[in-house]
């Protein structure tokens, strides 16, 4: 598997079960920010509260705000021009995303929000 | 720290009679001799490092040299009296020679060592961040995505190349604030040693306030030690797992058959990911490496 594509899967999998994120590509499905969020909260639900109200720039700016506080990830993207662009820029995705891989492979993740069939909202917005 | 050790060797020294002959260390003629006339006073048992030129050199596991003693309010009048040689009068109390040890760990760091190496860093960082440049322009002109999958792996790599330079400059940045402590520590130490030399019946009320403030800073000054250590822990587990990154994206097989995102004005990414993690900031807040 290329490296783009095992990135890719992983955001897949990470997210899956949260709603209204579906990741297709290294672009358009993270522009809205939610992919960030969710795995942020996927990992470390302490740092990311869902079902907040949000205009979607704002979404994107707090996963990049977090990420970049208690994660210590520089914010790559700025949430604003995520949104503004049609398509995202893909090199800054993957080299964002792949900080966040990074981060947060090998620790375990919280499986509660999944296992219980339950899927967490992020777009009780 | 090893300061148990220490208090044990200390008591391996008490000797009943004139402390004259305290094993002291064969160290060579001491760097930090500050030739502070009070403190040489302070030096009752302990031979400082001026004084070892007119003895005999012995040996000894511990690191006397000359301190300034931490700042206090002021100074105390019984401080244990300087003794002529070769023959010192026995010190007040017990007798303990007044020693100071050397707190230091074994991969002990000079400080022009540091800055030097910490030069280097920033110069060969410098360079990557020109190779990163030019790698993202390739990216982004890319025409197909089997170039692109090699550029990838470049480019994850250069990353991860620059995070293990970073990585080493904030170790620099630990050592360097660590054996500052440790110096600190070996003040604090040998100050309420020479204080704890004197019979608690004779203390008087300042003593006893010196006492405690030196406690206390002798606990700031261990725990932020640990803290950093607990830091450089931290940091090396992430070493780690930024490996395994490195591991997955160059097992790679087969084709990326992704249709290439649109042109994107050119945002430095690599120099972007080296406005974090400057060494120092506290692990709350941006201790990721670039």
């Amino acid at each position: 598997m290329s490296a783009v594509k095992a990135l890719q899967q992983w955001c897949r999998i990470r997210c899956e079960g949260y709603r209204d994120v579906s990741i297709t590509n290294m672009t358009t499905s993270f522009r809205d920010g939610l992919a960030f969020c969710a795995l942020i909260h996927r990992h470390r639900p302490d740092l990311m509260t869902l079902g907040l109200v949000s205009l979607l720039p704002l979404v994107a700016a707090s996963a990049f705000g977090v990420a970049e506080a208690e994660l210590g990830i520089p914010a790559l993207l700025d949430a604003e021009d995520m949104v503004a662009m049609k398509v995202p820029d893909r090199l800054s995705i993957l080299t964002y995303v792949s900080q966040y891989y990074n981060y947060f492979h090998g620790r375990n993740p919280s499986e509660c929000l999944v296992s219980d069939g339950v899927s967490p909202g992020l777009t009780s917005f | 720290t090893n300061s148990t050790d220490t208090t044990e060797q200390s008591k391996e020294l008490d000797q009943s009679g004139p402390v004259e002959e305290t094993p002291c260390s064969s160290s060579p003629p001491n760097p930090f001799d500050d030739s502070d006339e009070e403190d040489e006073e302070e030096e009752e048992g302990g031979e400082g490092g001026k004084e070892d030129e007119t003895q005999t050199p012995r040996i000894c596991k511990e690191n006397p040299f000359n301190r300034k003693a931490s700042p206090s309010p002021s100074k105390s009048k019984t401080k244990p009296p300087k003794g002529s040689r070769p023959a010192r009068p026995p010190a007040p109390g017990h007798g303990f020679p007044l020693i100071k040890r050397k707190v230091q760990s074994d991969q002990f760091i000079p400080v022009e060592d540091i800055h030097g190496e910490m030069s280097q860093l920033e110069k060969q960082l410098d360079d990557m961040e020109q190779r990163g440049v030019e790698l993202e322009k390739k990216l982004r002109d890319c025409p197909n995505d089997e170039d692109e999958e090699h550029l990838l792996v470049d480019w994850f790599t250069l990353i991860h190349e620059k995070h293990l330079l970073v990585r080493r400059e904030a170790e620099l940045v630990y050592t360097a604030k660590q054996q500052n402590l440790e110096e600190r520590q070996a003040d604090v130490e040998y100050e309420l040693r020479c204080l704890l030399n004197k019979p608690e019946k004779d203390w008087t009320e300042e003593d006893k306030n010196r006492e405690q403030e030196l406690m206390a800073e002798l606990v700031t000054i261990i725990e932020q030690r640990n803290q950093i250590v607990n830091n450089m822990d931290q940091d090396r587990q992430r070493e780690e797992e930024e490996d395994k990154l490195m591991e997955a994206m160059l097992k790679k097989k087969g084709q990326n058959h992704r249709k290439k995102g649109a042109k994107f004005k050119p945002i430095k990414v690599l120099k972007r990911l080296s406005h974090k993690g400057e060494p120092g900031h506290s692990r709350s807040s941006s201790r990721e490496k670039s």
